[in-house]
C-alpha cells in the first residue's frame, strides 16, 4: 500500500480527481480516500496534526516493510522558484533535529531541503534551507516507527516566498493540479518489494520423523539452508519413504535417519 | 499500478558530508571525484548512518557516500577472531566504515544499521594517534578492517599517504587486505613493512557469496602488480566455504595461485574457515533469511558461530596440506594453532 499524506483538502484535489480515489468513513477526525493501492490521507496543516494522523493511519492498516509513505504538499521558499521538488533532508524547527530520506530512486526530480517550523512563514525569521513547510518533518518522525527511510518520499511545490495574502484555496488547488501527474506517475511506478523464498511445509515429515521440539528446529534450518543452496532434499526424503525408512518406528531410528539427511544436505 | 518500475539512482549520487569537513582539503578531493552528486550537507554522519530500519540490501544497489571526521577512538587493539601473523602489537584502524563489496557473510552487516560506506577524512588524526602509540612500542596496525580501502584509493589516496607514513616511522607495519582488483601498488611505496595482502576465494564461492566482487583472476592480477613492483604479498584464504567439490576448488584455486605469483613472492599465508560472532551471526540471520552463506547451520563454539570442529578441521588441515607443497609451512598460519 502507498500512504499519501497531504496537509489540506485542496492540495490533495487533484491527485484524488486522477487517481479516482473514493472517500472512505472518517477515522476520528482524519479523512481519507483510497483505492485498491493507495490511502490518501488528508492530514491537516501543522506538526501535530500531521504527525498525529500520520502514526494514526499506519498503526491502524499496520503498514510496514512492504509499503511506501509519499508526503505531499505546499511549501514556500526564498531561495528556491516555483517548481516540484523531491525532498533529501527535512529538520524540524523546535528540536533542530534532521531527517534523512533515502534517495534511491531516479525521479528527475530537483531536490532540496526543508525545514518544518509550526507556524506560517510570514518573511518573520530567517533560515538556510530551501523550503519552508509546517508538516514535514514530523511525517517523517511519525512514520519512522512504522517505516525504514528507504520508505518514505516528500514532495513540496512551492506556493509562495511568504507572501501569502493571495493563497487561498482555489490557487492552492491550481497549483497543485501542475505537479499532480508528475506526482502519480512517481506513485505508479514505486517498486513493490520482491518476494522471499517460500516456506516448506514440513508437518507431514515431523511426527515420520518422530522430531522432538529441538529436532524440529534443527530439521527446519537444515532444510531451510537445503532450499537455498538447491540441494535435492526431497528427492533424499522421496528416497526414505521408498525404502521403508520412513516413517521411523522408534525415536532413536528417526535420529539416525535426520543425521542422514544432514550429512547429505550439509556433505558431511 | 502496472508501470515499469523507478530505476535506481546510480551509487553514489549522493555524498554526505559533515558540516565540519566540508572544506577539508581530503573532502574537497573525493567531492571532485563526483561532479554531479547531489551533495547534502549534515551534523554529524551518525544521523544518516544510524538511522533506524535502514534497507540493507537496497542501500547497497544504490550506495550513498558519507564523509565525516573521526572522533574519540582512532587506533583499536586487534580481534582474538583475526590472525596478528605472530605480531605481538596488533591493531586495526578505521579509515572508513563498510565497503563498495557486498560479500553476504560479511560481519558488517552484522555491525551496522546501514550499507552505505563512510569514509573519515582526517588522516592526519589518525598519524598523530598512531605515533602516540608508537612512542611506547612497535605497531603493527591492520588498514582495511571494517572496510576494504582499496576500491576508494583513487578517490582518497589515504593508502598512499599510509605508505609514505610507515615508510618514516621504522616501527610502524602496516597490512593493506583486500579482495580488489585496482592496480594501485605501483603508488604505494615498497617498504618490506607495508604489506599488501590479497583475500582469494575459488570463483564458485565467490559467484555465490561474493558479489560485486573482482573474479579470481583479477584479484591474482592485482597481487601480480604487486608483486612486480616488489612487495612480498600476504595471500589470505579467509573464509573458506564448504561448497560442494570444495577439495578440488580450492585446490585449482591453489594451482592457480602459485603460478601467477610464484611461492618466493608470497610473504605468508592465513587460512580459516567461516566463523561469525554469536550476537552478529544472530542479527544477519534476521536481516538476510534467505542467505545462504549465513543460514548454514553452523554450531556455536567460544561464542563464535563455525563449522563443526571436525569439518573445520579437515577443510582447514586440507588447504594447509595443498599450500605446504609450495611454501614452507612456518609462513602458513591457521588461527586455531595459536
Ligand atoms: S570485501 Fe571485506 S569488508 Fe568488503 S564486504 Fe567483503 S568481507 Fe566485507
Amino acid at each position: 500500500m502507498i500512504y499519501v499524506f497531504v496537509p489540506m483538502y485542496a492540495e490533495a484535489a487533484p491527485l484524488i480527481e486522477k487517481l479516482h480515489l473514493k472517500r472512505t468513513e472518517l477515522f476520528g477526525n482524519i479523512q481519507t480516500f483510497s483505492n485498491e493501492d493507495i490511502l490518501l490521507t488528508i492530514c491537516g496543516t501543522g506538526m501535530l496534526n500531521a504527525a498525529v494522523s500520520a502514526s494514526a493511519v499506519l498503526a491502524r492498516n499496520e503498514a510496514g516493510t512492504q509499503d511506501f509513505l509519499v508526503s505531499y504538499g505546499s511549501c514556500a521558499s526564498q531561495k528556491k522558484k516555483k517548481g516540484l521538488y523531491l525532498l533529501h533532508s527535512l529538520k524540524d524547527k523546535n528540536t533542530e533535529r534532521t531527517y534523512y530520506p533515502d534517495i534511491l530512486y531516479q525521479t528527475n526530480l530537483e531536490e532540496a531541503s526543508v525545514l518544518t517550523g509550526s507556524g506560517v512563514y510570514q518573511k518573520n525569521f530567517s533560515f538556510t534551507e530551501d523550503l519552508y513547510d509546517m508538516e514535514g518533518a514530523s511525517v517523517f518522525h511519525a512514520a519512522s516507527f512504522f517505516m525504514g527511510p528507504h520508505q518514505m518520499l516528500f514532495f513540496r511545490f512551492v506556493s509562495d516566498d511568504g507572501e501569502i495574502q493571495n493563497l487561498n484555496n482555489e490557487v492552492m488547488k491550481n497549483l497543485s493540479a501542475q505537479y499532480a501527474d508528475t506526482v502519480i506517475e512517481i506513485l505508479k511506478r514505486l517498486p513493490v518489494s520482491g518476494k522471499r523464498q517460500e516456506e516448506v511445509d514440513l508437518s507431514q515429515l515431523y511426527p515420520d520423523l518422530g522430531c522432538s521440539e529441538t529436532m524440529k528446529r534443527e530439521l527446519n534450518k537444515l532444510i531451510h539452508y537445503a532450499q537455498l543452496e538447491k540441494i535435492p532434499w526431497k528427492e533424499k526424503i522421496t528416497s526414505f519413504y521408498d525404502a521403508g525408512i520412513l516413517p521411523v518406528k522408534t525415536k532413536e531410528e528417526g535420529k539416525k535417519v535426520f543425521y542422514e539427511l544432514r550429512s547429505f544436505v550439509l556433505d558431511e | 499500478m502496472s508501470s515499469e518500475a523507478l530505476s535506481l539512482m546510480n551509487s553514489f549520487s549522493h555524498v554526505y558530508v559533515e558540516k565540519n569537513i566540508l572544506h577539508h582539503p581530503r573532502t574537497e578531493r573525493i567531492l571532485s571525484f563526483f561532479p554531479k552528486a547531489e551533495v547534502i550537507v549534515i551534523e554529524r554522519y551518525k544521523d544518516v548512518f544510524d538511522r533506524s530500519r535502514q534497507n540493507y540490501d537496497l542501500q547497497f544497489l544504490s550506495q550513498k557516500l558519507i564523509l565525516a571526521e573521526k572522533t574519540g577512538t582512532f587506533i583499536y587493539e586487534g580481534s582474538k577472531a583475526c590472525e596478528d601473523f605472530g605480531n605481538e602489537w596488533f591493531y586495526y584502524c578505521t579509515n572508513a566504515l563498510n565497503c563498495i563489496f557486498n560479500c553476504e557473510y560479511c560481519w558488517l552487516k552484522g555491525m551496522y544499521n546501514s550499507a552505505n560506506p563512510v569514509i573519515f577524512v582526517n588522516l592526519e588524526d589518525f598519524f598523530a594517534e598512531t605515533e602516540k602509540l608508537l612512542q611506547q612500542h612497535p605497531v603493527y596496525l591492520c588498514l582495511s578492517y571494517e572496510t576494504d580501502l582499496v576500491p576508494f584509493e583513487n578517490m582518497t589516496g589515504m593508502l598512499q599517504e599510509w605508505g609514505e607514513f610507515t615508510v618514516n616511522h621504522p616501527d610502524l607495519s602496516i597490512e593493506i587486505r583486500t579482495k580488489s582488483a585496482l592496480e594501485i601498488w605501483d603508488r604505494i611505496p615498497v617498504n618490506d613493512r607495508i604489506i599488501p595482502s590479497f583475500t582469494l576465494s575459488p570463483d564458485p564461492v565467490i559467484e555465490r557469496y561474493e558479489h560485486k566482487t573482482p573474479s579470481l583472476d583479477r584479484r591474482l592480477a592485482a597481487a601480480r602488480q604487486a608483486v612486480d613492483q616488489g612487495f612480498k604479498v600476504r595471500l589470505s584464504f579467509d573464509p573458506m566455504f564448504s561448497v560442494s567439490n570444495w577439495q578440488m576448488i580450492y585446490a585449482e584455486m591453489i594451482e592457480k595461485t602459485m603460478q601467477v605469483l610464484q611461492p618466493d613472492n608470497i610473504r605468508d599465508i592465513n587460512i580459516g574457515t567461516f566463523r561469525l560472532s554469536k550476537e552478529y551471526m544472530r542479527l544477519m540471520r534476521k536481516r538476510f533469511p534467505d542467505s545462504a552463506a549465513v543460514q548454514y547451520p553452523y554450531v556455536l563454539k567460544d561464542g563464535f558461530y563455525q563449522y563443526p570442529q571436525e569439518k573445520k578441521d579437515r577443510m582447514e588441515e586440507y588447504v594447509s596440506g595443498v599450500l605446504g607443497k609450495y611454501v614452507e609451512k612456518e609462513k602458513i598460519f591457521r588461527l586455531e594453532e595459536k
